[in-house]
């Protein structure tokens, strides 16, 4: 794509709302391993949203001590665990629980973040200066040990590592937001609907928002995957969700005892995590160049 | 740096102040009778405002080097950080150096052959690579190179041997990300006027790569180095615990098991000075690699 065009299009999302969406669409439809990469998301999700319909709940937990670490079989699709439960159910009913946290936490710092960072970004300021020296002090804490550390006061439990996960996540996510929003601040629309009167509230939902929403995308889409691997590392330490809950890292966890015996304990939950993760950076990288194509390197 | 330590402890005070249970029962065990339990916790300072109780232990811990006693061990958290941090330490910077030695040049190799097989081949392993949680790659390592062809020792400390798979299954993760900053990094700079101004004068290719363009992409690197030291520790702690290793960080994961609160405030705290200095340390070095940071500040006195 030569530049010309490029500004014709640029030109186009500035006037025509839905036509930028279209044409973020239209050039990610292009990138096949981005398109790939949605797909393998898609159906990971369907999987964690019909895990019911696939295999019941109650085979991940039954336990059968004469299948203790079963070898894959037509019976047992990926084997049987060290109490001899059904490898394939916990990894599916596991997609359910690890998947779920992924999703909402990056969702509650999609949220949560881009309010703090607009407001921070364009009011400026003392309340700027307040809260960026309070995020300094939460992003020189590790955000593993911050998550352990939230996890050993508030107890273990789904809910409280989205609690956890989320709330080291915001500092880095209201850092990005603002500083693109510093970048919007400054353009001459935005002069333009203060100068008319408009409300800071109504500037920053109807103007100042839309305009990082590709920026928002990008990092939530990081987010995703970088939350799979804090949870399966979380979990796998054994301060996750509670047992015999599946979820992949500790199924990783509970697999490791049995390394040498049945390393397929640790192939399968291992596989599911490396793939989830790897398909949501392949379409976060995809996404960051479908929305800005002069980025594309 | 100190506003951000004092932060940072106070912070970490406070949420693990929310761990229940009192420092007199854990310390004196179950068979304790209350008074003794009483008497441990006035002892201890327990019974004080939150406020009070901080100021002691950031006291205690400034003036005194004292971070107060294992619930779990009975020995002071002090000496024990002192005996695991070396060990963490060779850990990360392993990793970091591991890293940087596969991830700079493979990331400068990729962004100058762009779009070619020498591209597409490393930047999709460092991306597979960046997304892996190390404990994973530890694993597989650990299958692999301890059990099946037993090179390795799978656990504890014996050598040089035990810390070479801790190296690679936290380096490569890091090294991935290096890889990808350094490419995008050099894919900018080598597209700068100095660079077609170093080409036009004739000067050599690999000159023109090495010298001009890598001088100017390296700074960003450093950066992100620096900043995905946290992500580095967060896998640290993981590969410590996998592999056995008796560093600072499988203390902490240990201590929040046995809901050790001495041991995990202290650790947790010692680990986030470490990260600040980093950070500071990477802030320092830009002097070092930036002429015009340096010239900014020599100026002045002269």
């Amino acid at each position: 794509m030569n530049s010309s065009t490029t500004r014709i299009t640029v030109d186009a999302a500035i006037f025509k709302k839905e036509s930028r969406w279209k044409e973020v669409w239209r050039r990610l439809k292009k990138d096949r391993l981005a398109m790939f990469a949605l797909a393998v998301i898609s159906v990971l999700i369907l999987i964690a949203v019909f895990a019911d319909l696939i295999v019941p709940y109650e085979t991940a937990l039954k336990m059968n001590l004469r299948q203790k670490l079963a070898l894959p079989s037509a019976t047992h699709w990926f084997g049987c665990d060290g109490y001899g439960r059904d490898l394939f159910a916990r990894c599916i009913h596991g997609a359910r629980v690890s998947l779920t946290i992924a999703f909402s936490t990056a969702f509650a710092t999609l949220v949560v973040g881009s309010m703090i960072g607009a407001l921070v970004g364009y009011v400026g300021g003392k309340l700027d200066d307040l809260v960026m020296r309070a995020l300094d002090i939460f992003s020189a804490i590790p955000s593993i040990l911050f998550a352990m550390a939230m996890v050993a006061a508030l107890g273990s439990g789904i809910v409280n590592i989205c609690i956890a996960i989320a709330l080291t996540n915001i500092p880095g996510f209201v850092r990005i937001v603002r500083s693109s929003v510093l970048n919007i601040a400054e353009q001459e629309y935005i002069e333009a609907a203060r100068a008319g009167g408009t409300s800071t509230l109504r500037i920053l939902i109807k103007h100042v928002l839309p305009n990082a929403v590709g920026t928002i995308i990008v990092q939530t889409t990081a987010n995703v995957a970088s939350m799979i691997l804090i949870a399966a590392t979380l979990s796998f330490l054994g301060l996750g969700i509670n047992p015999p809950q599946p979820e992949w890292g500790a199924l990783v966890s509970e697999g490791k005892e049995f390394l040498r015996t049945a390393p397929h304990l640790i192939l399968f939950p291992g596989v599911m995590i490396c793939v989830a993760s790897f398909s949501m950076s392949i379409l976060g990288d995809g996404l960051r160049d479908a929305l800005d194509p002069r980025l594309r390197t | 740096m100190i506003p951000i330590v004092i932060g940072v402890s106070f912070l970490i005070f406070v949420i693990i102040d929310m761990i229940p249970g009192d420092p007199g029962s854990s310390l004196l065990g179950a068979g304790a009778r209350q008074e003794e339990i009483d008497m441990m916790n006035e002892q201890l300072g327990y019974n004080l405002p939150l406020l009070q109780r901080y100021g002691k232990y950031m006291y205690d811990a400034v003036f005194r080097l004292e971070l107060g006693t294992s619930y779990a061990t009975k020995r002071p958290v002090i000496t024990e950080i002192a005996n695991r941090l070396p060990i963490s330490m060779i850990v990360a910077f392993n990793a970091i150096f591991f890293s940087l030695v596969f991830g700079v040049p493979l990331g400068v190799l990729s962004a100058v052959k762009q779009n070619t097989l020498f591209d597409r081949i490393p930047t999709g392993i460092a991306l597979l690579m960046a997304s892996q949680p190390a404990f994973l790659i530890g694993l597989v390592l650990m299958l692999i190179f301890s059990l099946w062809l037993g090179w390795f020792p799978a656990t504890g400390i014996a050598s040089w041997r035990s810390y070479v798979m801790p190296m690679i299954a936290l380096g490569l993760p890091y090294g991935g990300r290096q890889l990808r900053f350094t490419r995008s990094s050099m894919l900018e700079t080598i597209r700068q006027d100095y660079v077609r101004t170093a080409r036009a004068k004739g000067a050599s290719e690999r000159l023109v790569i090495w010298k001009h363009a890598m001088k100017n992409a390296l700074l960003p690197v450093i950066t992100v180095a620096g900043n995905s030291f946290g992500i580095l520790i967060g896998g640290a702690i993981a590969t410590e615990t996998l592999f056995g290793l008796p560093g600072l960080g499988s203390f902490i994961v240990s201590g929040i098991r046995q809901k050790d609160v001495p041991v995990v405030t202290g650790g947790i705290i010692i680990f986030a000075v470490v990260f600040s200095f980093v950070i500071l340390a990477v802030d320092l070095s830009y002097a070092f690699v930036d002429p015009r940071i340096k010239a900014k500040y020599s100026g002045g006195r002269r």
